[in-house]
């Protein structure tokens, strides 16, 4: 009997169906958000999702800390939140007579920051800053975050009123920005019919602790061909001057550019697609794949793009029509 | 300077002056005319030249300018103006003459008195005496210029012409010529490619094979069809090509071919010279596919 091999992707590939199967039980559709959260969490970025509400933000992510083996802590950001309600503070203990720390919700695998644009700007910042460095400091010490750490954070593109949007250097620390689209019509019925049959749908935990150090290894392992960089440095880069691409009209409607930052994000989520895929090595499918969601937020659009009503999604397929591929 | 033109210029109208201030007429009525000065001093034909006489008159004399100046054959008198000096007046006369040599100018009627006896030496810059006067000629043109206004004048009305009248013809030789040429252009440069790289084709490892080999089917199939081929990747390029109405079995064959080509690129895998062969064959096939498929549209 012949006995079959099966290679370190291909086991990649199974757990990360198996984690998406799971999901699926729950969540009807949004395959897309399903795939970028997948993304974010193992190629180590935080990710941010925006699209209004009752898309089942929160509850993909919920469900997605269910079937991994992570602590999992939901915050509500608003207006009245404190960076201390966030990162924790130094209690006074009478018993002992001393300060202690209390550590906040921020000491957990996964956060989901809930609508991040709802509280000012000094929480942001503390999350932010617990997201760069992953460690928080309360009083004189500074704590490590648990390993792995992901934020998830949601926010809702219309209700602008009383928000604190994200500025541009904190957005670009997010790896993705999804943007979340309503269900199709069949997966709408769908959606219909599942709220009929009142019996929650528990989910099985699927991805464990060793499974997230495995499924890094082997996304480390997965083969980026030079042409491979050059493409993705060269659509990067097309965001800021490229005179290749200037022709093409599409830099006339960006005020800003990416950064070298979404250059590393770009490469690191490529080779996760390429894992989801069943690949040992990186096409520049994957690279298109994952560019829009990665370069999404950190375009800032010039004033010809909102005159001309044109979204990053719209500049970002332009560029990438432009960019020859190897 | 010659000894000839040395006397010309300089020392005869000296030694005419002399002449004719001793043969100055006698002096009219109490007026003696002391000095005849030329401006310029030398004077050729047909300059215009100003004498100025200077009269001494021990009478306050009244003197009038003639409406009519004299005429003569050889000179034409200008004008004529009387300036009052203390001992007398200086008359100015303003000349141009037209014959050579020592000339009295007419006499010149001025009221109370009338010059006459004023002569002149025009002087010549040509030895020889024999000279006819020559009417006044047209301005001498720059050598080419009747070439230049030939051409000029051909420009802007010949040319236009012939190109109105021929307009139709040329126009559609030059679109046609324009079209083969355009049309044929990209076939030329894959065969050409083609052809270099199936000479290098032992020489070259796999992966930098199919990089070049795939690089000129982008090129073709982006410049043969309505479709961004050069930016879109392998799994894009069905939709793509079904798009532009390719022919399926065709479709298939490039697309299997860019599957392939991805494979050793990016994933390193090795490639027989069969695979080679046949892919460099395949690309050949779709262009002239796609040459006769341009034929029949362009026939039909």
């Amino acid at each position: 009997m012949q006995q079959t091999t099966v290679t370190p992707v291909e086991r990649a590939r199974e757990m990360i169906d198996n984690v998406r199967q799971e999901l699926g039980r729950r969540i009807v559709g949004q395959q897309r958000m399903i795939d970028g959260l997948l993304t974010g969490i193992l190629a180590g970025g935080h990710v941010l999702l925006e699209g209004v509400p009752g898309l089942a933000k929160t509850l993909t992510v919920k469900s997605l800390a269910e079937v991994m083996d992570v602590s999992f802590r939901r915050i509500q950001f608003t207006p009245d939140l404190l960076p201390a309600d966030l990162i924790g503070t130094m209690i006074f203990r009478q018993q002992t007579g001393e300060f202690v720390p209390r550590k906040g919700p921020v000491f957990s695998n996964i956060i989901l920051a809930d609508e991040i644009n709802r509280a000012p700007a000094k929480v942001q910042s503390a999350l932010l800053e617990a997201m760069e460095e992953r460690q928080v400091t309360i009083g004189d010490t500074s704590y490590p975050l648990s390993d792995p750490f992901f934020v998830l954070a949601t926010q809702n593109p219309i209700e602008q009123e009383g928000t604190y949007p994200l500025p541009e250097a904190q957005l670009d620390r997010f790896m993705l920005k999804l943007s979340v689209d309503y269900p199709s019509l069949e997966e709408e019925k769908q959606i219909l019919r599942r709220v009929g049959n009142p019996a929650p749908v528990d989910l099985e935990r699927t991805l464990f602790r060793n499974d997230v150090v495995r499924l890094r290894e082997t996304i480390a392992s997965i083969t980026v061909d030079e042409r491979i960089e050059d493409y993705i440095v060269r659509i990067v880069t097309s965001t800021r001057e490229d005179p290749e691409h200037r022709k093409m009209g599409a830099l006339k409607y960006i005020e800003f550019g990416a950064s070298p930052r979404a250059t590393i994000y770009l490469y690191r989520c490529a080779r996760v697609r390429a894992v989801m895929e069943g690949r040992g090595y990186v096409i520049p499918e994957d690279v298109k794949a994952v560019a829009p969601d990665v370069l999404r937020h950190r375009l800032v659009l010039s004033y010809e793009a909102d005159s001309e009503d044109f979204t990053s999604e719209d500049v970002i397929e332009m560029l990438l029509s432009a960019v020859p591929v190897p | 300077m010659s000894p000839v033109s040395l006397i010309r210029r300089f020392i005869a109208p000296v030694v005419v002056t002399g002449i004719l201030l001793a043969v100055l007429p006698p002096p009219v009525q109490g007026q003696s005319v002391v000095q005849v000065l030329f401006l310029p001093q030398t004077f050729y034909v047909g300059d215009m030249v100003e004498a100025r006489v200077v009269v001494r008159s021990a009478e306050n004399l009244t003197l009038t300018i003639p409406e009519n100046l004299p005429v003569t054959e050889w000179v034409t008198i200008h004008a004529v103006t009387v300036v009052q000096r203390a001992d007398g007046f200086e008359v100015r006369i303003l000349f141009q003459p037209f014959f050579t040599g020592t000339r009295q100018l007419p006499p010149i009627g001025l009221g109370a008195m009338e010059l006459t006896g004023v002569s002149a030496f025009v002087s010549t810059s040509t030895t020889r005496s024999d000279v006819e006067l020559e009417p006044i000629q047209d301005q001498v043109l720059l050598p080419g210029t009747r070439v230049l206004v030939a051409v000029t004048v051909f420009i802007l009305f010949g040319l236009p012409l012939i190109i109105v009248l021929t307009s139709r013809w040329t126009r559609q030789g030059l679109a046609a010529a324009m079209k083969w040429y355009r049309e044929r252009r990209p076939y030329r440069r894959l065969a050409r490619s083609l052809r270099l790289l199936q000479g290098e084709m032992h020489d070259l490892d796999g992966k930098t094979f199919y990089i070049r080999l795939l690089d000129e089917a982008r090129a073709f199939l982006d410049s043969r069809y309505d479709a961004s081929i050069l930016s879109a990747t392998t799994g894009e390029m069905p939709v793509l090509l079904e798009q532009s109405g390719i022919d399926p079995a065709t479709k298939s064959g490039i697309v299997e071919m860019f599957q392939f080509g991805d494979l050793v690129k990016f994933a390193h895998h090795t490639v027989s010279l069969e695979d080679r062969v046949r892919h460099l064959e395949q690309l050949r096939k779709v262009a002239a596919e796609t040459r006769e498929r341009e034929r029949k549209h362009v026939g039909s």
